[in-house]
């Protein structure tokens, strides 16, 4: 199921690659390096796009606000966790 | 389609179980979480249960119904009583840390590179296997939370700072970071964290960078080891003998704003290695594993916005916390 979601949301990706900082481990040598390689491991555009959905904590949350705005509620749920959070 | 049309919510199977309004309310709806597998299901608030993946054709049998299914009750259903939600919330004025996971190759000229199929002999070239396991996010990226209590944010800056100081984080704190979110089996699933008896090394320093009256910037340094100790000899693959190890040196740029009162940045990245045995159920080796060491990048950062998904607590529901996420037990 789980896959069914990602294959239908997800798009191919191109990763900011030749990240040339840090690969050793060491400090990155400036803050624009930092942040170029704090950004690389974050999700990119167009990546993983389950993840632009706002997916609420709580059943009874989402339940409410289903029925505020007369919409159907969709569940996705994992064995370790919440999917959102990496199950 | 999703985000106009549906109101998503993404929870553990564990919330079926129990006496509950919420675990009654699944059981009702007639959702079938009988394994260990993930689930979808799509249901109107009065619980009728429509089908699993969305769809238009899910939409247009919604849209058919009667008012009362699609709005029970005119729209209003009651709020839970205290205790009563299976999910925990963050804590009350706390910080919320995002946390993003990501296997990388190096690229033989000192920097990072996206993982390719040729990467994991394990899949022995199948493009389609490697992109089978991508799309369950085994190469990343993989979110999760990170939480700190105001007490515990509130302690990271020094009362009166000065440029220079260095203090180390609260050893809590830092073992927080390091056994539930330095965490590389998330990708796969197992994302249960590393035990205390796991942690070798975990430090955390803070360095006031810069000083004015209107903000403190400090700079993070760190390292974390847990798990076995690299050893190139038994670091193989497949079904190496070496467990399962990972360390990291931390590094990152924090902005608390003074008139706001409040953090402003708090990157923080772990430019990790893992080695050993990838194991599945059956203790054999998967097939994101790699012999050697290899990096899997986190990245840690303020969740911004008003996003619901913000509040999906560490680890995707509370048995972190029943782990000693906020109390530092066994």
């Amino acid at each position: 199921m789980k896959r069914r979601l990602m294959t239908a949301l997800s798009l191919s990706v191109v990763l900011v690659a030749g990240t040339a900082v840090g690969a050793d481990g060491s400090a990155p040598s400036s803050p624009e390096q930092f942040a170029k390689l704090h950004a690389t491991i974050k999700r990119q555009s167009g990546e993983a796009r389950y993840l632009e959905i706002d997916w609420y904590p709580s059943i009874w949350e989402a339940r409410q606000k289903a029925a505020r705005e007369g919409k159907p509620l969709f569940i996705w749920a994992g064995s370790e966790g919440a999917p959102s959070a990496g199950c | 389609m999703i985000r106009e049309h549906f109101v998503a919510v993404a929870v553990p199977t564990q919330v079926r179980g129990g006496k509950s309004p919420e675990a009654e309310f699944i059981r009702a709806c007639g959702c079938q979480w009988v394994t260990s597998a993930g689930y979808m299901d799509v249901v109107t608030a009065s619980g009728a249960h429509l089908g699993g993946f969305p769809s238009q054709k899910i939409l247009d049998e919604f849209r058919k119904l009667p008012e009362e299914s699609r709005r029970p009750n005119g729209g209003q259903i009651a709020d839970l009583k205290p205790g009563e939600s299976a999910v925990p919330t963050p804590p009350e004025n706390g910080l919320i840390l995002r946390v993003h996971t990501r296997a990388m190759a190096r690229d033989g000229e000192g920097g990072y590179r996206a993982v390719t199929v040729e990467d994991y002999p394990l899949v022995k070239g199948d493009v389609a296997h490697f992109d089978w396991l991508k799309s369950f996010g085994n190469f990343g990226p993989n979110v999760d939370s990170m939480w700190l209590t105001e007490d515990e944010w509130r302690a990271l800056l020094p009362a009166e700072p000065v440029t220079g100081e260095r203090r180390e984080v609260d050893p809590a704190v830092t073992e927080r970071l390091v056994r539930f979110h330095l965490v590389p089996h998330k990708m796969v699933g197992g994302g249960g964290g590393w035990s205390k008896a796991h942690v070798n090394k975990a430090k955390l320093t803070l360095i006031v960078d810069e000083v004015t009256k209107d903000r403190v910037r400090l700079r993070a340094e760190g390292f974390a080891h847990m798990g076995s100790t690299y050893d190139v000899a038994t670091a193989t693959s497949p079904n190496g003998p070496l467990g399962h190890g990972y360390e990291a040196p931390l590094h990152g740029l924090l902005e608390y704003d003074r008139a706001k009162d409040e953090f402003t940045r708090f990157d923080l990245i772990a430019l990790g290695d893992i080695w050993g045995r990838w194991g599945d159920a059956n203790g054999k080796s998967m097939g994101v594993e790699r012999a050697g060491r290899n990096p899997i990048l986190i990245a840690f950062e303020l969740a911004t916005g008003d996003s619901p998904t913000n509040r999906i607590p560490p680890g995707g529901w509370g048995y972190y916390l029943d782990l000693g996420y906020f109390a530092n037990r066994e």
